[in-house]
């Protein structure tokens, strides 16, 4: 049975042309806003207002970069290298096979937002369910956006960085194997997960390269950027609202900063593109068990991310891999809490 | 029937295939559960082992260097949790020094009084240190050991070449754990005196006609510098501030062309300084000054100096040369190790001026055990709490003779430091080490032939000794005189 790509034929007329221009005249707009307008007195902002700004465009200003070079990776994968480049290539044997594919992220760097289309188009085209989790779970941290901007905001002394590759890598393996064990792995699986599939894998083999690329940067750039400017907004709303004492008081226990650091990572559901950044202003008050923790459980599962995952696996397989990626989030930040 | 047989031999393989889909489905749940109870109770074990865990040492950081060069130095205890408050009867130190704590989340500074000994162990021990979130406590250790410490010397040779010139007079510079007397750092004909820096030298050379040139060596390589100085003439008080790149020095000279004639007119130059030209350190009203003795306030770049009328200023040399007034005195000694407590003498009482607060205290030192059969000589204070060194001279069995002693006196006890090994031989003078560890020593032989160097004259064969003011024992001995510690 051949399987048609369904594409909204008013979607595919506007192209990304359209978004562009939009985004241009807005941006215009502001600098001509900005030019004309009157200069604020020195004082128009509250302190409090004036330090959820600066540390919100903080959070952007260190994260733009890194985001746009994911995105242009993305692109170079996905769209430049030939059809099944990387399937063909993969070993036969299921624990090579799952470690191979828990580096994929190395050539596929994007974060988990973009990871969930892939993994879908990746189950499509053969990858069995367990080694599809492996790659979802691991390639948002074993990537080098990932890895580039946690080494940025935390250098390699700290061991944070080591402990965010080891931990990501561990557990992604630890997920793949127990589910390459299911006797029914299509039971994992929802009922439309087909139809979602063939959605997600399509592409517009007409257009050229180049317009797709550029198709694919406004949609990268349309789901990142949002992302990233709510994570920036909730990090500067976090630090400015939330009082200083009270995260200090979380921070500094060696079990309760894991905690909260793990349920901050569920609830801001920030990309693991730019998560690193985002709490490296927490670096200071929270024990790096809890900030690994943190990088750990936040790219695997968050709301976000739950949401997204929802469209391919059951409400009982998301209960199961949230429960078993916290717990292991946990066991390693409370063991580094513990050693270091 | 048809439906029957055909059914028939398939019923048992579905059987199987569902018996064998039960069995391998229960074996996922089984893993399943295995996983997440290993978790579970992984993470309760670990969260347990966290709670009844204390503070740990992350990290720890100390100036070595600056350890046994300036007062105060600070060694930070970094923990793995933010801390308690911790009070200095917690610390423990060996060798025994005595500290202050400060703790500002998980920093915990132990500032140590005074300055560190050298080549010396360190253990700092902090007991009972608890974190701000849980009430488990533990112990903080750190070692360190201080480092080495160069020492100079400064050889005058007054032997003649065979081509019948003077052999050159040299700097050298060895260690306190070091062998023999060094290396050459610097050597010119005649060398009346030096301050070493903490990559430079800065020496003033003699003329046949006993004009006195400064020069400045870097001990990085390259020509050495001349400082300009105002004419012919002659340099004295050569001082240094070796962390600020400073030296000042006095100059004397006749009226130059202009009628100016400079009385040891106190200047400044500043190795860092593009000009390369000296300032002239000027007094009241920005008038020229003339001064009896100078000493920079140590590690900075204050001077303190006293005028011909026995006044005394603080100088900063930094921007304005604001004078801040000390009072009147009639000696400007020197400043007590590791502080900036000043010390002056007048001709009933010495005292010491806190350079921090201004106050003045006066100096209530115990009577030494040689007061009554020896004349007494320079005294050094060694500390703030009225220990201090004294020079005395004590009749011997020859009458023409007159032996050195120097006896270390504090508020509990007295004794003889150091005697030269033998009784002809004498004390020429002495210092003490910028952090009160070592009495420098500077012994003239019994055959020790007068150098007749106009100024800072010294003898021939000259030795300097440490003497370890803890133990009471001589360390280290050096040829030459003039250690960096006393100039």
């Amino acid at each position: 049975m051949s399987q048609t790509t369904a594409v909204r034929p008013s979607a595919a007329r506007r192209g990304p042309g359209r978004g562009l221009t939009v985004g241009l005249v807005i941006i215009g707009i502001v600098i001509l806003l900005r030019a004309f307008a009157p200069a604020p007195p020195a004082d128009s902002l509250a302190d409090t207002a004036r330090d959820f700004v600066t540390l919100s465009i903080s959070v952007v200003i260190e994260s733009l970069p890194f985001v746009f070079l994911g995105i242009v990776l993305s692109i170079g994968v996905q769209i430049w290298l030939p059809e099944g480049f990387l399937l063909r290539r993969l070993p036969k044997n299921p624990v090579a096979r799952r470690v191979v594919l828990s580096l994929l992220g190395m050539l596929l760097p994007v974060c988990e937002c973009g990871n969930v289309p892939l993994a879908r188009g990746l189950i499509a085209k053969g990858l069995t369910v367990g080694e599809s989790m492996t790659f979802l779970f691991a390639a948002p941290i074993l990537n080098p956006v990932t890895i580039i901007t946690t080494q940025q905001a935390f250098g390699w002394d700290s061991g944070i960085l080591a402990w965010r590759i080891a931990g990501g890598f561990l557990i992604a393996n630890l997920i793949g194997y127990i589910y390459s064990r299911h006797p029914k792995p299509q039971s994992l699986l929802t009922p439309r997960f087909q139809e979602a599939c063939a959605l997600g894998d399509g592409h517009d083999a007409a257009a050229g390269k180049a317009r797709r690329s550029a198709t694919l940067f406004t949609q990268e750039t349309s789901a990142m950027l949002p992302a990233l400017f709510i994570g920036a907004g909730l990090a500067g709303l976090i630090q400015t609202a939330v009082s200083r004492d009270v995260l200090v008081t979380l921070g500094s226990h060696p079990v309760w900063s894991v905690v909260a650091l793990m349920v901050l990572a569920f609830v801001v559901s920030i990309c693991s593109n730019v998560d690193a950044f985002f709490i490296l202003s927490f670096g200071a008050t929270f024990l790096p068990g809890a900030i690994v923790a943190f990088l750990v459980f936040g790219p695997m599962i968050d709301i976000k991310m739950l949401a997204l995952l929802r469209t391919t696996f059951t409400a009982k397989t998301l209960v199961q891999l949230t429960l078993i990626v916290a717990l292991c989030s946990a066991v390693l930040g409370l063991a580094i809490n513990y050693a270091v | 029937m048809t439906r029957e047989s055909a059914a028939s031999p398939a019923a048992p393989a579905s059987t199987d295939t569902a018996r064998s889909d039960r069995l391998t489905g229960r074996r996922f749940t089984r893993l399943i559960s295995v996983t997440i109870a290993v978790l579970v109770l992984l993470v309760a074990g670990l969260a347990a082992a966290n709670f009844s865990q204390g503070p740990r040492l992350a990290s720890a950081a100390i100036n070595l260097d600056a350890s046994v060069s300036r007062g105060n130095p600070r060694l930070l205890l970094t923990a793995n949790l933010p801390l308690a408050e911790v009070a200095a009867g917690q610390v423990a130190v060996s060798p025994a020094t005595e500290v202050s704590t400060s703790v500002s989340d998980r920093a915990l500074t132990v500032e140590f009084a005074g300055i560190l000994r050298y080549n010396t162990v360190y253990t700092v021990t902090v007991t009972d240190v608890a974190g701000t979130s849980q009430s488990a406590t533990s112990t903080l250790e750190y070692e360190f050991t201080t480092p080495d410490v160069d020492i100079y010397a400064l050889q005058r040779d007054r032997r003649m070449s065979d081509s019948g010139a003077k052999q050159p007079d040299t700097v050298r510079r060895t260690t306190l754990l070091g062998r023999g007397d060094g290396d050459v750092v610097f050597s010119a004909s005649r060398i009346q005196q030096y301050v070493a820096l903490e990559d430079h030298l800065a020496a003033v050379t003699l003329g046949d006609d006993d004009a006195a040139t400064l020069e400045v060596v870097s001990f990085a390589g390259g020509d050495n510098v001349q400082v300009p100085l105002p004419g012919a003439g002659v340099v004295e008080n050569l001082r240094a501030s070796p962390s600020k790149y400073l030296i000042a020095y006095t100059f004397t000279s006749a009226p130059d062309s202009q009628g100016r004639r400079y009385d040891r007119t106190p200047f400044v130059y500043d190795l860092t300084e593009y000009s390369g030209l000296p300032v002239e350190v000027t007094g009241v009203d920005d008038l020229p000054m003339t001064v009896m003795d100078l000493v920079f306030v140590p590690d900075s770049t204050t001077l303190v100096v006293q005028n011909s009328g026995s006044s005394m200023f603080l100088v900063d040399l930094l921007g304005e040369a604001v004078l801040t007034p000390l009072g009147q005195h009639a000696e400007l000694r020197d400043f007590v190790p590791g502080t900036r407590a000043l010390v002056v003498a007048d001709p009933n009482q010495g005292s010491t001026i806190d350079l921090a607060d201004g106050a003045v205290t006066a100096l209530d030192l115990k009577p030494s055990l040689l007061d009554e059969s020896a004349y007494p000589g320079k005294v050094v204070l060694l500390n703030e709490q009225g220990r201090y060194a004294r020079l005395f001279l004590q009749a011997t069995t020859d009458i023409n003779q007159l032996s050195s002693l120097i006896a270390v006196t504090d508020p509990d006890d007295s004794s003889v430091a150091f005697a030269p090994a033998s009784e002809s031989s004498s004390v020429r003078d002495f210092c003490v080490s910028p952090n009160g560890q070592y009495l420098a020593v500077e012994t003239i032989p019994a055959a020790g032939l007068a150098d007749e160097y106009p100024t800072l004259p010294a003898f021939s064969g000259m030795t300097t000794t440490l003497v370890d003011l803890d133990s009471g024992t001589s360390s280290r001995s050096v040829s030459g005189f003039l250690p960096d510690w006393c100039g």
